[in-house]
């Protein structure tokens, strides 16, 4: 109960973050880091992918209400649950991964966590502008700008990590 | 049944993950308008695509009913044509004008039968006496002159053509007014003989021949042919003359109606 407990606190705390922090930051529609991912990204390792998967469509699902783009978040972030079995099958260390083994930078070291959250935040960034623009016009701007976004977004949830979620 | 429950059990997680994805896709184009015009181009587009590739594909199948249909409207189509049926009409014009009076009235008439390689030539045309067509009327077609009627029936007549060697008829030089009497040899369907020019006249290949009015046959200036060759015969000139007529597609002639033939022959006659 204690362990479910501690990842509700962290959801509302990620949402809350997101929707009142992130979405409102001045320059938007350049930059816009969506820290609220991080929360499907750290869910442990041993969790069914299919629960990962309606949890991730869920989490995207409130983000779209919050900010009128219904669809377009869960639609990004139940493509990267589907990734996410798979990127953590290949970057699993030599022994495999333990029970209760969560995602975590204090776990598997800085560049473990720098590559696994690139690899989760580019899948969900590229869908997420996909779904925002769905057309390939303009592809070398939106190009630079999910660039842009994608290292915001890693930057401030391997900060979050360091700092914030302690093991 | 049990395979379907057992490979969606299998694969539920993709499964599911599609089911995700396609909720996302309809709240996309259904909530939000950028998305939502993108999407209906694109649909649009590919409904048409689609719709264009199932005609062709469900028209293949339709073929061989429309063939039979095609075949009997064509037969009936050939029922209503014009060599189906026999045309009792005589669409000729007449111009109505005081100072021009009309001499020459045009027959229209299809070439029935046609010959080209005997000595005596004839042509069989779809119009007879009861259009008025009578003996010793000219024919001619748009490339040149034909022939001269020499028998009626009701609703055919038969056709002298150039291409008979009792045929002559008088023409002259179109620039030089030289005039000499064509006939048939008998030989070359494309060639004539022209006889009679006078040796004075200036004459070269490539001149052209057209009728004159001395024979009361044929309107004056209607396109014999040219010259192809000539040379000296006794005191007078001969020339190969290369027919304007093409005489083996003869398809749709004119019969030309002299108003005022009895006239002159009345006034020749008399002379």
């Amino acid at each position: 109960m204690e362990f479910v407990g501690k990842y509700i606190i962290r959801f509302v705390v990620l949402m809350l973050l997101q929707i009142l922090v992130f979405n409102n930051i001045p320059a938007i529609g350049m930059i816009s880091p969506y820290l609220y991912v991080a929360f499907i990204l750290l869910l442990p390792v041993s969790m069914s992918p299919s629960l990962v998967l309606l949890m991730a469509f869920a989490t995207g699902f409130i983000i779209d209400l919050s900010i009128n783009s219904l669809g377009v978040h869960a639609s990004a972030m139940t493509m990267m649950a589907v990734f996410r079995p798979k990127i953590l099958d290949i970057m699993a260390p030599r022994i495999g991964y333990e029970a209760n083994n969560e995602p975590l930078m204090s776990v598997f070291g800085f560049g473990w966590a720098a590559r696994y959250t690139l690899a989760c935040v580019a899948i969900h960034h590229i869908m997420l502008y996909f779904c925002f623009t769905f057309t390939v016009e303009n592809i070398s701007f939106m190009f630079v700008k999910v660039l842009i976004n994608i290292i915001l977004t890693v930057l401030i949830i391997l900060i979050t990590e360091k700092f914030v979620i302690k093991k | 049944m049990k395979e379907l429950f057992a490979f969606i059990e299998k694969h539920s997680f993709i499964l599911l993950f599609f089911v995700l994805q396609i909720i996302s896709f309809i709240l996309i184009v259904n909530f939000n308008e950028p998305q939502k015009s993108q999407y209906g181009a694109v649909s649009t587009a590919f409904q048409g695509k689609l719709h264009s590739v199932t005609h062709k594909i469900t028209q293949y199948f339709y073929l061989e009913f429309a063939n039979r249909r095609l075949v009997e409207e064509n037969a009936k189509l050939y029922e209503n044509q014009e060599f189906s049926q026999y045309d009792n009409a005589v669409n000729s014009s007449v111009v109505e004008d005081t100072e021009y009076e009309q001499q020459y009235e045009y027959i229209p008439a299809k070439v029935l039968n046609n010959s080209i390689n005997k000595i005596q030539n004839f042509i069989v045309i779809n119009k007879g006496w009861k259009q008025g067509i009578q003996k010793n009327m000219a024919v001619i077609c748009p490339t040149g002159i034909v022939g001269v009627v020499v028998r009626t029936s009701q609703h055919y007549s038969l056709i002298m053509t150039v291409l008979n060697t009792n045929f002559k008829v008088s023409t002259r030089f179109k620039n030089s007014g030289f005039y000499g009497s064509l006939s048939w040899s008998g030989q070359n369907y494309k060639l004539a003989t022209l006889e009679e020019i006078p040796l004075h006249a200036v004459i070269k290949n490539g001149d052209t021949l057209v009728t004159n009015s001395y024979s009361n046959l044929f309107p004056s200036g209607i396109m014999v042919g040219t010259v192809e060759s000539f040379y000296q015969n006794d005191n007078f000139f001969s020339a190969d003359v290369l027919l304007s007529t093409d005489f083996k597609r003869l398809d749709y002639v004119y019969v030309v109606k002299d108003l005022f033939k009895k006239e002159r022959q009345n006034l020749e006659g008399a002379e």
